[in-house]
């Protein structure tokens, strides 16, 4: 952007920023670094020494840890999988069919699909768990009328199918953010183009691919990367669903609830704050390069669709 | 905007009419089903549930899950229901929401329009709330917390959602007013407005689609917080996500499935209520460029 014609000595702008910066370095820049700090350290007879780099080799190397670290990674890149192939095409399909003209009551659609994503995962979690149950839910019943009873199993139960059902329950919720934001990206689509193509022959579905889609391209990458992000630092729905264990088995376990166990402890095993650390840099550390694949690499190249 | 010579999939071809209408009830019904389950079995008494059928309509409506949720259901060691709860989620997220959205358009002011240096540095500081895990910085917040002398308070709920509220904020205004033509700021510093005028009589009145979609996010990320809640708040500073947790996650006594359907429709009518009275300015805040790269 331009800058304002005269330069200036602009003491508003230190003054404004000052609390504000103040502020957000000691509640959210300090305590940011200082985790990244802890994560080298340890603790040895209740002393806090420096341990370099030795944290992350238990994690990643040390099979106390590093089964259960591999094994909530895995998990997680699999949950993301899941939102990637589910939700992100779901959403845009269903922006692509909301945004066709003359649709009757297209505001009710939106709203009835947006409505989960504002509720809470508590609310999400336990609604869903109730109608997955084997004893109260109604989905072994609506399998039974169409005759696919055989299909049922109690799936949140079982270590094969928990995580999957997990990631379909977090999608139902979440299909609604991509839904939103490709359907705003296609309004803004200027009537022109679609008019300019429309003279070259170009309709109907043709004009969706070849037209519109190029043309929302950032927006499907801004929204990988939400995704990319909101999944990785998941946390409240498998905690809520299936409590701090991410049973059955450790089989829903991902970063989140892995590090929320090793910082606060959980039943006998007691809080190690260090190793927490390093879970907690580790799981920084796979947000800051899937951030940064995109920044530098993704959105370039999708920016030169841009128009 | 969507205009109506915009040509799609639907070229009056009825078949594939008939194919969008079907594909749209078909999920229309998979997103509300589960809400019709919650609300209907909130309104029966418990032995109806135990009768096994979650989707038939009750036969004796009662609304007594809804008082008992509100104000009798056992929550901790307290049988207070959810109403303090409910009252302390206010308490918290609408100081927090207003804060938040003021220091995000003042900074989005201030990135966007009086560039100066370091202004990249400041943003990409502040865009590190955006996506770092919050569970990171839950220790070392919890003693700056304690430092302030406000850990397990409201004002401290209100102090940690405020700051991390900024950093979308901060975004979103940012990228509204990137798009704010600079002559028009150029034009009334000629006039001789100042640096607040400018932002109150021009920036401001202009700002009304990204104020909303701010508003949303923030609202509704703030009040479904469980994480900060969980970790920060103390006993009576529970906000009501935690407490709702506490009600449907308690293992001691019956189930009683009504009250905690009743007590999570509770919860979900504020972002229900603001979505309603606001959603309709959303998608056009949402295509005036809260989110782009």
């Amino acid at each position: 952007m331009a800058t304002p014609s005269k330069p200036q000595f602009r003491w508003h702008i230190a003054v404004f920023l000052a609390p504000a910066v103040l502020v957000y370095t000691a509640v959210m820049i300090y305590p940011l670094f200082n985790t990244l700090r802890l994560s080298l350290f340890s603790e040895v007879d209740q002393d806090r020494v420096w341990v370099g780099l030795q944290n992350f080799r238990t994690l990643f190397g040390d099979a106390v840890w590093s089964d259960q670290f591999w094994n909530a990674l895995a998990n997680n890149a699999w949950f993301f999988m899941i939102h990637m192939i589910v939700q992100n095409p779901i959403g845009v399909a269903l922006a692509a069919i909301l945004s066709s003209p003359h649709l009757r009551f297209s505001a009710f659609y939106r709203s009835a699909i947006f409505i989960p994503t504002i509720l809470s995962f508590v609310i999400v979690g336990f609604a869903w768990k109730l109608i997955l149950s084997p004893i109260w839910g109604i989905a072994p019943g609506m399998l039974d009328s169409i005759g696919l009873k055989f299909l049922y199993q109690p799936w949140l139960g079982k270590e094969e199918y928990a995580l999957t059902t997990l990631s379909l329950v977090s999608v139902w919720q979440y299909v609604g953010i991509p839904m939103m934001l490709i359907y705003a990206a296609l309004l803004s689509i200027p009537d022109e183009i679609l008019e300019a193509g429309e003279c070259d022959g170009i309709t109907g579905m043709a004009a969706f691919f070849k037209i519109k889609l190029p043309l929302i391209l950032p927006s499907i990458g801004i929204i990988s990367i939400l995704t990319f992000v909101a999944n990785f630092n998941a946390f409240d729905l498998i905690y809520a669903a299936q409590g701090a264990l991410a049973g059955p088995n450790f089989s829903t376990d991902i970063l989140g609830t892995f590090m929320y166990r090793t910082f606060f402890g959980f039943q006998l095993q007691l809080g190690d704050p260090h190793m927490g650390s390093a879970i907690a840099s580790a799981m920084f550390g796979v947000i800051l390069v899937g951030v940064c694949i995109y920044l530098f690499g993704i959105q370039r190249r999708l920016r030169n669709y841009q128009f | 905007m969507s205009g109506v010579s915009q040509d799609n999939a639907v070229t009056g071809n009825r078949l594939t009419r008939a194919l969008i209408y079907t594909v749209l009830i078909f999920f229309v019904i998979y997103y509300l089903l589960p809400l019709y389950v919650m609300v209907v079995n909130s309104l029966k008494p418990l032995d109806e549930i135990r009768g096994g059928n979650l989707m038939a309509l009750p036969q004796n409506w009662s609304l007594q899950p809804w008082r008992d949720a509100w104000s009798a259901a056992q929550i901790g060691v307290e049988p207070t229901g959810l109403k303090p709860y409910f009252a302390n989620s206010f308490k918290i997220v609408v100081p927090a929401v207003i804060l938040s959205t003021i220091v995000g358009a003042l900074n989005g002011y201030v990135l966007t329009k009086c560039r100066f240096r370091g202004a990249n540095v400041v943003f990409a500081l502040l865009l590190l709330s955006c996506f770092i895990p919050f569970q990171i910085v839950l220790i070392p917040a919890a003693r700056i917390l304690g430092l302030l002398g406000i850990a397990g308070t409201i004002k401290g709920l209100i102090l940690i959602h405020f700051v991390y509220g900024i950093g979308f904020s901060t975004l979103f205004f940012r990228n509204y007013y990137a798009a704010f033509p600079t002559e028009l700021i150029g034009a009334a510093q000629i006039d001789g407005a100042t640096f607040f005028q400018i932002f109150t009589r021009i920036l401001l009145p202009n700002s009304g689609p990204i104020i909303v979609v701010t508003v949303i996010w923030q609202f509704t990320n703030q009040w479904n917080d469980f994480l900060f809640g969980a970790s920060f708040s103390g006993f009576d500073s529970t906000p009501m996500t935690v407490a709702l947790n506490n009600l449907v996650n308690s293992s001691t006594g019956v189930k009683e499935y009504n009250v905690h359907f009743a007590g999570a429709i509770l919860a979900a009518l504020p972002t229900l209520f603001v979505y309603v009275v606001s959603g309709r300015y959303f998608v056009r805040g949402l295509m005036a460029g809260a989110v782009k790269g």
